[in-house]
């Protein structure tokens, strides 16, 4: 007999309460696997090791075997890997992917406990430990190695604590592994990458860095922290709680700079050595032709986008005469602002600003088009292409924009901008690197006119290009370019008492740089030469995807070599006893949405990030406009209290003469369409609020509207905050103001202003707070402004 | 799950996504949930279904066919409890914490007493049909890294009982107008139905299978 089946509802509705028969009590929170993740890192001038455990717990009734997706530095190496469940450590063995996975798989179904990490991308790897018994927890404990970046004499060690949700474009093809997007066709190992979105608590995390000193300054920009100076170390942890939703960033200068161009390293078998750029005279500067390429992904939504608006605009405010530029925004698609690159000069920078001010978020990231359209059409002799790539980089096609971009610069230089609280570091790194230029990495509260500013010395030729060591093979053996105050880090092998580098000038000309003191060391460098030489190994796969079947036996080679993890080696540690039997229950441990982004992101998350999902416009954003919940670090004041004061009065002088800030409103103002201030402005002093009004609001041949008055004035203004022609964020903008003013200096006011800077400039103090009342004065506003002075 | 449960004739269907949002959009109207504004709440479409995989709400699919997702009874099972834990009340992220790799007989359990069948008495204990629904030849293998799913009765048992024989214009069929119906009739054979057009297919099926045993012996 077969009938068709009429399933039919238990008619009393008391009777469905599925909660209860869950086990679902009210608020009761029921933890995921993940209960804390404890990082130490150990910082020893520029080099890193990082020590990071994590505590999964079994809070269920059944067996359990947890995967977690999470994030390592992508320039790092794990080293070792152990596993820790009662008293019992099992040390993790290195071997052939495949073979520690089928090991992992055997364990698993002998119920014996086990724990295994695989890498899937440079800075994406999955750890999975099965059979935990009901109740109780297993440790599991890594170790990393890592050269830190060094950027404007300072290093940063930034440690990433959750994936963000990155955009996957294409059409989908399958799901072959644990996250929780589908593969597609442009990213087949898509659904490996991409850890499910939790929505709402978060795993602790403990994290300390101990720097050896001595330092001039330490700080830290995504969270607020307390710093412990004892002996020789430095240590640095987040004050509050803290929780996998950013990346812990610190930067610190050493109190004794180096100024020897390179200084070496060895550990006996391996060579580190850093190589300072030369600082040059400013050599005849190369007419420009600056592509600006802007994400307005939905994932930009809120706070990132002002910081992006702002930083295209303190990009084209940084332009010179004769340079030419092109603004490009894209999402799903691509929205140039002009078809073709316009001359830089007065009508085309309000043209800019306009457009840069009418900026919106909606939709994906579908960069390859947007690369293609920035790299797009012939440079002409004589001009130099210079792309800036602002983004927070959440996308995960890395291996075919690499390649794009690699095939396709014809010569220009990529420069990538990440601008996020959890930056894809990893793809705007490799970008960059394979783009011939340098990337940077800014936090969305961040000062971003500061950052440009600081990086814009590189945002034309390199100082050197192609230096590689001579008679040595570098792990990298592609010889790299060498950008103003971007030292780079060349690792070779053999023990060496001298290392000489070679790389020609902006003139052709042969320079060469070396040293004969090399440093030993006990860090371990193999693991630094082999992690860099793995990723010069898939930078080649991914540009020449032929050549898979010989590279992947280097890398397994290199990796095996040396014991690291990497795409095709993973680290597999197994019990002797068997633990569980029965079924296990599997829990992919969920990722907390970023700090700092747009609570409707969170709610549309699949269509943002997912191409075959695009929702119809409009549907994408609901709910609260998300906020950090921790205060970034307060920066070290660098004026004593007493003159913080007037500070204040010109943040209020500043609006009439100069005009309201740029139009920046927040996501949720838009929606209801009223101006609010955005949390970025609101958060920021109004030092920075008048320092970037300035910045915007200069033409474009370095005036301010033409006039000699407010230009005096606000060259004044900057002298008084501490900026000067070759000092201060905002020398720039000094420098333009200056130049403009020589050729008005027939005027009293132009030449005051002037004497003012040449004064500063000779190293007298800078101008006081009645002096440039004095410019004020002559102003129009002038009598208003004296009262509201007079007022405070 | 007894075999009083409607659902275990899906316990080996294979749906694709527009089929898995189908069935489960059929059984939660016929729940009637209804949210505290009286509008019935939004059963889940397509889209609702991905965003449910993002929060490891719904399993990633069985496998794929070419490029088409296919979805099955676990899925089915983590879909009502969503709805069904949401129509009680509970915010999404406690349900995402309480369903985290739930097993499959908790979900069971859990929805067993939500969608009794009052019709079909204990009494009336398992059937003798012999046709089995299963519209995938061979068993899917457990994605990657899943607990393998029980397969209870499935194997050994029709799972396809006489359930119940009153039919009641209030109660609407699953299947009335739902996807055709695969039945396996012998191993390498398997017969797909449309049960709008075949008024009586377990018939047919029998019939079929009858035929397929005799031939068997035959040679």
């Amino acid at each position: 007999m077969f009938e068709h089946v009429t399933p039919t509802l238990a008619p009393d509705a008391s009777a469905r309460d599925l909660g209860g028969l869950l086990g679902l009590a009210g608020d009761r929170e029921v933890a995921f696997p993940l209960r804390e993740v404890r990082v130490r890192a150990d910082i020893a001038g520029d080099c890193c090791r990082t020590f990071v455990e994590q505590v999964f717990d079994n809070p269920y009734d059944e067996p359990l075997e947890a995967v977690h997706i999470f994030p390592l530095p992508p320039g790092g190496a794990v080293t070792e890997f152990e596993m820790t469940a009662g008293d019992t450590v099992v040390r993790g063995e290195c071997r052939e992917r495949e073979s520690a996975e089928r090991a992992f798989d055997q364990a698993r179904q002998a119920g014996r406990r086990a724990a295994l990490l695989t890498s899937e991308r440079a800075d994406v790897h999955t750890i999975r430990v099965t059979n935990i018994p009901s109740g109780t927890g297993v440790r599991v404990r890594l170790v990393v190695v890592e050269r830190l970046d060094e950027a404007d004499a300072a290093h940063t060690w930034r440690f990433p604590t959750v994936i963000a949700p990155r955009y996957v474009p294409g059409a989908e093809i399958g799901h072959s592994g644990d996250g929780a997007v589908p593969d597609t066709g442009d990213v087949p190992d898509a659904s490996r990458l991409q850890p499910p979105l939790r929505l709402a608590g978060g795993t602790k995390l403990d994290i300390e860095a101990a720097i050896a000193g001595p330092l001039a300054s330490v700080e830290s920009s995504l969270h607020a922290v307390r710093t412990a100076f004892g002996g020789d170390v430095v240590r640095i942890a987040p004050s509050g709680r803290a929780t996998l939703d950013r990346d812990f960033v610190v930067r610190f200068s050493p109190a004794v700079a180096s100024d020897t161009p390179v200084r070496a390293y060895s550990d006996g078998h391996h060579t580190l050595a850093i190589i300072n750029p030369p600082t040059t005279a400013d050599a005849t500067r190369i007419a420009r032709d600056v592509v600006v390429l802007v994400d307005v992904s939905g994932s930009m939504s809120g706070e990132k986008l002002d910081a992006a608006r702002r930083a295209v605009s303190s990009v084209v405010h940084g332009l010179e005469k004769g340079d030419r530029f092109r603004l490009i925004a894209f999402e799903s698609s691509v929205h140039p602002h002009t078809a073709d690159f316009l001359m830089f000069d007065q009508s085309s920078l309000k043209k800019a600003d306009r457009w840069i001010a009418g900026l919106r978020d909606m939709g994906g990231t579908e960069m390859l088009p947007a690369l293609q359209e920035a790299f797009k059409g012939e440079t002409p002799a004589g001009r130099l292409r210079t792309v800036i790539f602002i983004t927070d980089g959440q996308a995960s096609d890395e291996p075919r924009l690499t390649a794009f971009v690699e095939r396709h610069r014809h010569g220009a230089h990529l420069f990538t901008i990440g601008i996020d609280t959890a930056v894809n570091e990893s793809l705007l790194k490799q970008l960059a690197r394979v783009g011939g230029g340098t990337c940077e990495l800014v936090a969305p509260g961040d000062d971003i006119e500061e950052a440009i500013v600081r990086v814009e010395a590189r945002f034309g030729a390199p100082v050197l290009t192609d230096v590689a060591p001579v008679g040595l093979e570098a792990a990298r053996p592609t010889p790299v370019p060498l950008f103003a105050g971007r030292p780079v880090t060349v690792l070779m092998r053999g023990a060496h008492t001298e290392v000489a580098f070679e790389g020609r000038d902006a003139g052709g000309q042969t320079i060469r740089l070396g040293t004969d003191t090399v440093t030993t060391v006990s860090f371990p460098l193999g693991a630094l030469w082999a992690r860099e030489r793995v990723a010069w190994l898939e930078d080649s796969l991914a540009s020449d995807p032929a050549r898979e079947r010989e590279l992947k036996a280097q890398i397994l080679e290199v990796a095996l070599a040396h014991h690291i993890a990497s795409r095709f080696t993973a680290f597999v540690a197994i019990e002797e006893c068997v633990s569980t039997d029965g079924t296990r229950r599997t829990v992919v441990q969920p990722a907390e949405l970023p700090a700092g982004w747009d609570e409707g992101f969170r709610m549309d998350q699949m269509s943002s990030i997912q191409a075959c999902m695009i929702p119809a416009p409009g549907s994408l954003f609901s709910a609260r406009h998300a906020l950090y919940s921790a205060p970034p670090m307060d920066s070290p004041s660098l004026e004593d209290e007493s003159d913080a004061e007037p500070f204040d009065t010109l943040a209020r002088c500043a609006e009439p003469l100069y005009g309201p800030p740029p139009p920046r409103r927040s996501f949720l103002a838009r929606l209801a369409g009223t101006p609010a201030p955005s949390a970025a402005s609101a958060r920021r002093d109004p030092r920075q609020q008048i320092e970037s009004t300035l910045a915007t609001s200069q033409d474009a041949d370095g005036s301010f509207g033409g006039s000699i008055e407010r230009t005096a004035a606000a060259l004044a203004t900057l002298l008084r905050l501490g900026h000067t022609r070759s000092r201060g964020a905002r020398r720039r903008v000094v420098q333009k103001c200056e130049r403009w003013l020589r050729q008005h200096d027939a005027h009293p006011l132009a030449r005051l202003a002037l004497d003012l800077l040449d004064r500063v400039e000779a190293g007298g103090p800078p101008p006081r707070g009645d002096e440039v009342v004095d410019f004020l004065a002559a102003l129009p506003e002038g009598d208003m402004l004296k009262t509201a002075l007079q007022q405070a | 799950m007894t075999d009083s449960n409607p659902l275990a004739r899906l316990r080996h269907q294979h749906l694709t996504l527009d089929d898995l949002v189908d069935v489960a959009g059929r059984l939660l109207r016929q729940l009637d949930v209804r949210s505290d504004d009286g509008r019935v709440t939004a059963v889940p479409d397509d889209r609702g279904v991905r965003y449910y995989q993002t929060l490891g709400l719904v399993d990633k699919p069985l496998r794929y066919d070419g490029r088409r997702a296919i979805y099955g009874y676990r899925h089915l099972l983590q879909l009502l409890a969503v709805k069904q834990l949401q129509q009680e009340g509970n915010p999404l992220h406690l349900i995402q914490q309480t369903l985290a790799g739930r097993p499959t007989e908790a979900l069971e359990r859990g929805l067993e007493t939500m969608l009794a069948d009052p019709a079909a008495s204990p009494d009336e204990g398992p059937g003798t049909g012999r046709a089995q629904v299963v519209t995938s030849p061979r068993p899917a293998a457990p994605p990657a890294g899943t607990p393998p799913e029980p397969h209870p009765a499935a194997s050994t048992q029709p799972s396809v009982g006489p359930a119940s024989r009153r039919s009641s214009a209030s109660r609407q069929s699953l299947f009335d107008d739902a996807a055709l119906v695969a039945t396996r009739l012998a191993p390498g054979v398997t017969l797909v139905v449309d049960p709008e057009i075949v008024g009586d297919p377990a018939t047919l099926i029998n019939a079929l299978t009858d035929f397929l045993h005799a031939r068997r012996k035959e040679h």
